[in-house]
């Protein structure tokens, strides 16, 4: 059986109790310690789970907004389609307007042409007419003159029966059918006369009306000129516009990829948030354990110093009683 | 969304606090052995058997269940980095739509006046060519 010294057994349960006393102190401190880490992971947690609700939120109204605007930019699209194919066709009816009108304009100035040479003719019909009318009224004035020379002759032949009056009877009768022959001539000059100036009136008339038409037409000339120049600016906004409704497009289409993309890691957000919160929970359970074991080890060094204590105690009276006997 | 790195300071001293606390533990274990040499009457037997030898388990279940609260968090900062990395690029991807959505409202509003004008010409164009219609039955189309 080993003999032990009392002192040298009271100085090692001194150490025992330091050194138990020693990691009590150190397990409190980090118990205390892993209380302090669980309750900051613990608000972490809660802020992380607050927040992924606002990145989830947030995403799901991206998505709602996204899909709005491309709900309306495709309306756009279709709207500026239409308007580029109105102003096409806008655009084919003032270009063909314009033809018909460059047509009108031609014709109308060929009728104008025409119309002004008739009135040329008709202006020379009608002053040949008139000269010839003249020249007919002279050979009536002087076969009337002739005539009544003729018949002076006659009377003064007759005055003097002894006379032979048969050369100017027969002349006289020359000339009455003279003048008879110049009157018709004039008749005949005066109706070509009535019939240049009908004429020339309608020749007038014809290259009045063309005139006033060949005006109107070039007033449509340039209308429809402006139509077109018009319509070609119509046409250049509204491909301006689709243009534009496309890039709007191109760019709220790569927004709902986006959005897309957003809402599934919003959603991954949400998830790990959970799980980190989960996994915060388990520490928790881990931590209650951990107090509920080191809280019984403290008792239990409690309860063990006050019986080392007495052990200790009694040593020290013993070691004194044996230095007395000794 | 977070500076992580404040956290896993702490999760870094509760493990150094933790190995320290084991060897601690360790070395009351070593010293409990030691002095079996020195002192093992019955007192000594009774105190371990009473208290100690609880208290030695108790003391080892308590840091086992320290790491397993570690090993937790752990596993939670995988999650709360994870989370934080798809939060940031959502958030990232939000203000990326937010932008394409502001373009893309400018190019409509753009497209919209584009398309206003065009209606405005189309309109004069065709009074243009209703006029010239007009003019051309007026002027007589076949002299």
């Amino acid at each position: 059986m080993p003999t032990y010294d009392p002192r040298v057994i009271s100085r090692s349960i001194d150490t025992l109790e330091s050194e138990i006393q020693r990691f009590t102190d150190i397990s409190s401190e980090t118990s205390q310690q892993a209380g302090y880490v669980q309750l900051n992971y613990r608000e972490r947690a809660e802020r992380v789970l607050r927040w992924s609700a606002i990145v989830l939120d947030r995403a799901l109204n991206d998505t709602l907004e996204v899909r709005a605007v491309n709900d309306e930019v495709d309306r756009l699209v279709i709207q500026c389609s239409e308007a580029v194919e109105i102003a096409h066709q806008t655009l084919a009816n003032s270009e063909h307007i314009r033809t018909r009108s460059i047509a009108t304009q031609d014709r109308w100035r060929v009728e104008l042409q025409a119309a002004l040479a008739w009135e040329a003719r008709a202006e020379a019909e009608l002053s040949s007419a008139k000269a010839a009318r003249e020249k007919a009224e002279s050979q009536v004035s002087r076969a009337m003159h002739a005539l009544s020379k003729a018949e002076s002759a006659l009377y003064s032949c007759q005055s003097d029966s002894k006379r032979n009056c048969s050369g100017h009877q027969a002349a006289v009768g020359a000339a009455r059918n003279n003048l008879a022959t110049a009157q018709i001539a004039l008749q005949q000059a005066e109706a070509r006369v009535r019939a240049a100036e009908a004429d020339l009136a309608l020749a007038r008339a014809r290259v009045a009306q063309c005139r006033k038409s060949l005006a109107i037409a070039d007033v449509a000339v340039t209308r429809s000129h402006q139509a077109v120049s018009i319509a070609i600016d119509s046409l250049a906004r509204a491909e301006s516009s689709l243009s534009d409704a496309h890039a709007a497009q191109r760019k709220a289409i790569e927004a709902q990829y986006k959005a897309i993309e957003a809402e599934e890691l919003a959603k991954e957000t949400v998830t790990r948030s959970r799980q980190a919160a989960a996994n915060v929970d388990t520490a928790q359970t881990h931590l209650y354990q951990s107090i509920k074991f080191n809280d019984s080890a403290h008792n239990l060094a409690i309860r063990a110093k006050l019986d080392l204590d007495y052990r200790n105690e009694q040593l020290r009276n013993f070691n004194r009683l044996s230095s007395d006997i000794s | 969304m977070e500076d992580s790195s404040w956290y896993l300071k702490q999760r870094s001293d509760l493990q150094e606090a933790l190995w320290y606390l084991q060897q601690q533990s360790r070395h009351l274990q070593d010293y409990r052995l030691d002095i079996r040499g020195i002192w093992a009457d019955d007192a000594a037997t009774e105190i371990d058997r009473r208290y100690l030898n609880i208290h030695a388990q108790d003391s080892s279940e308590s840091a086992r269940s320290l790491a397993s609260q570690l090993a937790s968090i752990v596993d939670a900062d995988v999650e709360f980095d994870l989370a934080n990395r798809a939060g940031m690029k959502a958030t990232q991807l939000s203000q990326q739509i937010d932008r394409l959505l502001r373009l893309a409202r400018a190019e409509m509003n753009r497209s919209l006046a584009e398309y206003y004008i065009h209606q405005e010409r189309d309109l004069a164009a065709n009074a243009a060519i209703a006029e010239a219609e007009s003019l051309i039955s007026q002027a007589g189309e076949y002299p």
